[in-house]
């Protein structure tokens, strides 16, 4: 398995490399660490393509990409393939039997002229023989990427029983740590889940941090520093428009948004020192949630939306408190969440709403952890000194974060319970950091 | 660090500001007293930094938009050079001033003002009362660790400590801006204890 890995990697890498020529500052992926052992194999052929040269893009190598990403699959590679058949032809299932696959995904691109493409692709069960799935689109060639994770999200929910996350964006913060401050530049960039077809949202000289996407995933909110104090701004991704959502007094930061799209959370200091707010964004009607001379920042809503967690230092180091949330703003005194060590900052809720996600100091490390909210089970599940911005993605599945590796700011991504080693976004050049993963994105 | 202390020393060896002699003993007592309040309120006790850089001249390059979409470099200000051969009156001109101490470090953790940075600041908080039409920002930053969101609000606590070390000086609180970038703008850029010490700090920007 672990050559397989190697050699779709070896693959993988060079198209990266293909593609940064044409980006500004593209999330490179380099590096899934070590093999997968308990992965599934699975046969991805090469799409065939309607036309002479090469197919304006590769599907089958971003399926690839995909679900060896994922940690639950790893593809064959090209030589551990039998034949290639195309869609409409026969298949030798017995040769298929002799690989260690048990399902073959083929397909096919065909230019259908105006600058579209029919895309069509089946998976078959190679002990059976019976067709899994089969679908067929339609679409611009600027459009052939996403179908390409469209497909990944249904063969993982066809072999996973879960929703696949891979039809999804990612958004972050890039930086040229230059050590002249004045020489540094922030981007505030949207991409892929895997890191192509990047986006920028704001270039500024001033840090900019805290991206939070809106529940139907139209929008940013955000931090940004351009004016040489944190403000929070709001973005639409099509148009570009942005609305100044707080720049009172003091500290505006950590905006998130509540799951009806209606409320944001933050954290404002202009009562006097950083305190937990929940403003109604059509009217910007603002309800304060906490009071007390610690700090209180960090908040995220549960799924629900009836309650926020956040981080507060009121017994002296910072853990994890929760308090109910209602129409008129807190519905009870907060309840501390977290005992376990002296550090437990930046937790959100994972889908279900069943465990938490945060950043704990270990060992004098700061590290990712979850806590299963019924047994109270904290569990350390990364190795690293310097984490930070973990979330989870949209099926629960995995836990995207920020790093540090070499002296580099990077992202990783983790099964959820830490099973196998992170796999890796860097930038070539600069740091990369505060990820934020996309709700499901609307078909 | 001992640098600074120097510094301090032989201005007043130069007798620069003499009158500082007849004044810090008095402000250091109410700079002391200031400390405990601050114990009393329980905001003694802050918790772990970041990094990200300090901007020394933030102040002067405040008209930088940040763009959506497309990228502006205007707007950018190279500062301004001190001439230090004529600065006349103004000893926040004079490189050997003790007002020239513009950081004040801080240990992990922690938000409590020292015996060096209480002296920079008695130095400063003298200046200010006597030009009571003077303004300042006041600007916090903290070491890299932990969380970017925590940092940026102990970075604001660590501001705000050295805000009541002043206006418990005699410093009009109109005068002072607060401000704290967090972790956000690190001066050393090494993930190392080293660089961590440099980046734990409160800058005054005049």
């Amino acid at each position: 398995m672990k050559l397989n890995v190697r050699s779709s990697l070896f693959f993988i890498l060079f198209s990266y490399f293909a593609f940064f020529t044409h980006q500004a500052v593209a999330l490179l992926e380099v590096d899934i660490t070590g093999g997968f052992q308990s992965a599934t194999p699975i046969a991805i052929v090469p799409f065939s393509w309607s036309q002479t040269g090469k197919a304006p893009v590769d599907i089958a190598s971003v399926i690839s990409s995909d679900l060896t990403r994922s940690g639950v699959f790893s593809p064959l590679s090209f030589n551990q393939l039998p034949e290639r058949p195309k869609i409409d032809g026969a298949i030798n299932f017995p040769r298929w039997k002799n690989t260690e696959a048990e399902n073959l995904v083929i397909g096919q691109v065909t230019a259908i002229g105006q600058g579209r493409y029919e895309v069509k692709f089946k998976m078959l069960d190679i002990f059976t023989g019976k067709n899994s799935l089969e679908y067929q689109y339609n679409v611009e060639a600027k459009n052939l990427r996403r179908v390409a994770h469209q497909i990944s999200d249904k063969i993982f929910q066809e072999l996973t029983h879960s929703r696949g996350a891979f039809d999804t964006l990612i958004a972050y913060v890039v930086v040229n740590n230059d050590v002249n401050v004045k020489k540094r530049v922030y981007t505030l960039a949207v991409a892929d889940s895997d890191g192509y077809a990047e986006q920028i949202i704001l270039k500024s000289r001033k840090p900019i941090m805290s991206p939070s996407w809106s529940p139907n995933g139209k929008r940013l909110a955000y931090v940004s520093f351009e004016k040489n104090r944190s403000v929070v701004y709001m973005q639409e991704l099509k148009s570009g428009k942005r609305k100044t959502i707080a720049q009172f007094k003091g500290i505006n930061s950590a905006p998130v948004w509540s799951h009806d799209g209606k409320r944001l959370a933050m954290t404002l200091s202009k009562d006097g020192n950083s305190e937990i707010y929940v403003m109604y964004t059509a009217s910007g009607v603002l309800q304060r949630i906490t009071n007390h001379y610690g700090i209180d920042t960090e908040p995220a809503w549960s799924p629900d939306g009836r309650s926020l967690i956040f981080t507060s230092d009121r017994a002296g180091k910072p853990q994890i408190y929760q308090v109910a949330i209602n129409q008129k703003g807190r519905a009870g005194a907060p309840k501390r969440l977290t005992y376990e060590g002296s550090y437990n900052a930046g937790a959100s809720f994972s889908p279900d709403g069943k465990s938490l996600v945060f950043i704990t100091r270990d060992k004098g490390s700061f590290r990712v952890a979850t806590l299963e909210l019924a047994t109270r089970y904290l569990q350390v599940i990364t190795h690293s000194k310097l984490d930070e911005s973990p979330s989870f993605s949209p099926n629960g599945k995995m836990i995207l974060y920020a790093t540090e590796l070499r002296g580099r700011g990077i992202l990783e991504a983790i099964a959820v319970d830490g099973s196998h080693s992170p796999q890796r976004l860097r930038v070539l050049s600069g740091d990369v950091r505060e990820p934020a993963w996309s709700p499901y994105r609307s078909r | 660090m001992n640098t600074h202390i120097n510094t301090f020393l032989n201005s007043f060896l130069k007798d620069k500001l003499s009158i500082l002699l007849m004044v810090v003993p008095f402000v250091f007592l109410t700079a002391c007293s200031t400390t405990n309040t601050d114990t009393a309120e329980g905001t003694n006790n802050a918790s772990v930094e970041d990094r990200t850089g300090g901007d020394a001249n933030a102040s002067g390059d405040g008209s930088y938009e940040g763009q959506t979409g497309g990228y502006n470099e205007s707007g950018m200000n190279d500062g301004t050079a001190i001439n230090g051969q004529s600065y006349g009156d103004d000893p926040l001109s004079d490189p050997n001033s003790p007002l020239s101490v513009r950081t004040i470090y801080f240990e992990y953790d922690s938000i409590t003002i020292n015996s060096e940075g209480q002296l920079a600041l008695n130095a400063h908080a003298e200046y200010l009362s006597l030009n009571p039409t003077k303004t300042f920002i006041i600007e916090g930053h903290t070491d890299e660790r932990g969380t970017r969101e925590y940092n940026l609000s102990l970075g604001e606590r660590r501001a705000k400590a050295v805000a009541d070390f002043l206006t418990a000086s005699g410093v009009q609180s109109q005068q002072i801006e607060v401000r704290s970038f967090g972790e956000e703008n690190p001066v050393a850029l090494d993930h190392s204890e080293s660089a961590w010490q440099l980046n734990r700090r409160v800058e005054i920007l005049y």
